[in-house]
């Protein structure tokens, strides 16, 4: 008989082995994100923006706050990299300042945000019913009202300061995310995982956190992503309008508002702080979209 | 439809109650009295004939009534900084200028940003498709107060082909406009794109042009008819952003608009000015998202009127 014929010897075989090894969610995830040059760049870009912002100042010869008035708005030079500004403070120094402001108030504010947002969302999702109608009730007085407008209204209350602004963020912006996390618990809530940690006997708590919102997280996480950008966005709003952050502490808004009587005569004074957010905003919705199409490959188009 | 717009209405008129009561106790929170100018101070005489004018001596539930009451009345209350000053001459004066480069800016909106949109959803692929879905990246990424700057600087800077400020001739209006328009114009194409696509592969749209009917009507009859729904509940948000939108745009650009006064009025610390325009607005802007939805239950049938 023709040996390509011939039957195997099944003895040989693994037959229920499995030939990769398996991957999880957030590896597969990875692969996806990996495949995304856009935001793979939007996350080179925010690394590299991060360390300069933590280091950046430590090997710089100026203080944010140092006027020097023998160089009053000097244009782009080897001493002072981007300039100088009215009072003959380094730009470079204070744009990455800036940064530091911008970056902690987008990263702070998203993640309160998230805490508030799953957990009512999740607890009105779980426990669902009057609790679920009331809840949802409030959600949709508060969405119906545009957010600049308490946000303005918490800063008058508490001052102009980067504590003011936070609250106020954090107050506004979590109804996005406990919408997703509520419309997420609805549909996992009867899945047999949830009735097995039942009948084991498992408390609400518990299912909800540890089973429920783990398996929840992909939308969540992406929506989280996308608050950085708009956080630091009203924060640049707010310091733009005069009322955010106040000097001499500099954010990127603050830096441009200071920047527009100079902007014919000095207008690399504009250009840097307006370079630097249009870059980050760039970088976080780049990477925001990577991780949606890496986290909900459904949502694809 | 009845039991719809009642539905809506109510949740509208909770929503302004809401916040009317927030304004309220917010101006109640803020320490000291409105009066208390500095250190030389008012003497108590004068400061207690003030008081007893606004009514500011009552218990807070009396004062909570008639504020209340005056703005059911349509009274937003005056400034304390200046009692010449009332919240309702500087929304008379200012609202109809903020009007008028917003409309112009919704209407720029919705006529390009439906038109890039089309275009590149029946054109996918090609290079105009490409550029317009960069633009509308840029558009979404990138905060108006930067484009507006470097409009600014662009046109009226370096070219000097617009004027910068003022509203005194119809070319005062370009520049304001195209700033309020370029992110909105972003996200309308973005989602007339996407909408298209969906609705360009249905059954119907395929038995449109083997019907033989010319391909202009099967996109702008068939299509564009199903594709816009999305783009009309966009156009409350689009309100709301174009309101904050007018802070930034009519301060740079020197109108005398709603806008302008509210950021003036807090850069004074004129808290009852802010309170009053707030609520103001809040109110506006409800009452938009209310036409908004119930135009929606109109125009798609399919919509959940329970919801």
């Amino acid at each position: 008989m023709d040996e390509r014929y011939a039957p195997i010897d099944r003895a040989s075989l693994d037959a229920e082995g499995i030939a990769r090894p398996s991957q999880s969610y957030w590896q597969d995830a990875w692969r996806r994100f990996r495949r995304d040059r856009l935001a793979l760049l939007g996350l080179v870009v925010i690394a590299a923006i991060t360390l300069l912002a933590i280091f950046g100042p430590m090997v710089c010869p100026y203080g944010y706050e140092d006027a020097d008035f023998t160089c009053v708005s000097q244009p782009p030079s080897a001493a002072h990299w981007f300039g100088t500004d009215a009072l003959g403070r380094d730009l470079y120094v204070r744009v990455l300042y800036g940064a530091r402001i911008s970056l902690s108030i987008g990263v702070v504010a998203a993640l309160v945000n998230m805490v508030i947002g799953v957990l009512y969302g999740g607890i009105a999702g779980y426990f669902g019913g009057a609790l679920d109608n009331v809840m949802m009730r409030i959600v949709d007085i508060l969405i119906a009202l545009p957010s600049f407008l308490y946000i303005i209204l918490i800063m008058m209350l508490m001052g102009s300061n980067v504590r003011s602004i936070l609250i106020a963020l954090c107050i506004s912006s979590w109804i996005g995310t406990a919408r997703i996390t509520r419309s997420q618990v609805v549909s996992l809530k009867h899945q047999e995982y949830a009735l097995a940690a039942k009948l084991a006997g498992a408390s609400d708590f518990e299912i909800l956190v540890r089973h429920l919102l783990p398996n929840a997280m992909g939308p969540i996480i992406v929506s989280v992503m996308f608050l950085i950008p708009s956080a630091i966005f009203s924060e640049a709003f707010l310091s733009f309008l005069g009322i955010g952050i106040q000097k001499p502490m500099a954010s990127w808004g603050s830096l441009a508002n200071d920047a527009i009587p100079k902007l014919t005569s000095a207008p690399y004074q504009m250009f840097f702080p307006i370079a630097a957010i249009s870059l980050t905003m760039f970088s976080l919705n780049f990477i925001g979209d990577g991780l949606r199409d890496a986290l909900d490959p459904k949502l694809k188009k | 439809m009845g039991k719809y717009i009642a539905k809506r209405v109510l949740s509208g008129l909770v929503t302004i109650l809401v916040l009317a009561t927030c304004c309220f106790f917010l101006m109640h929170a803020i320490p000291g009295s409105p009066f208390s100018k500095g250190e030389q101070g008012v003497p108590d005489a004068v400061m207690q004939r003030l008081n007893e004018k606004y009514g500011l001596d009552q218990p807070l539930a009396v004062q909570y009534a008639r504020y209340m009451e005056n703005i059911a009345r349509g009274d937003f209350g005056i400034s304390y900084k200046n009692t010449s000053v009332k919240v309702n001459d500087l929304i008379a004066r200012g609202f109809p200028v903020s009007a008028r480069v917003g409309v112009l800016a919704v209407i720029v909106s919705l006529l390009i940003g439906l038109a890039l949109g089309i275009v590149s959803a029946v054109r996918r692929g090609s290079l105009f498709d490409g550029a317009c879905m960069v633009l509308a990246t840029v558009g979404v990424c990138v905060p108006l107060f930067v484009i507006s700057v470097l409009l600014l600087y662009l046109f009226a800077g370096v070219l000097h082909w617009l004027p910068t400020y003022g509203l005194s001739s119809w070319r005062h209006y370009i520049l304001p406009v195209a700033c309020l328009s370029f992110s909105p114009v972003a996200y309308i194409a973005r989602m007339t794109r996407s909408s298209m696509l969906e609705v360009l592969e249905q059954d119907y749209i395929r038995t449109a042009r083997a019907k033989g009917v010319a391909e202009f009507f099967v996109i702008c009859k068939h299509g564009l008819r199903n594709a816009v729904l999305p783009v009309v509940t966009y156009l409350g948000t689009l309100i709301a952003n174009l309101l904050t939108g007018s802070f930034i745009v009519e301060r740079l650009f020197a109108i005398p608009g709603i806008g302008k006064y509210f950021v003036d009025s807090i850069s004074a610390r004129d808290y009852n000015i802010i309170m009053g325009v707030t609520l103001f607005l809040g109110i506006f802007v409800v009452i938009c998202n209310l036409i908004v939805d119930v135009a929606y239950g109109i125009i798609d049938p399919r919509v959940k009127l329970d919801g």
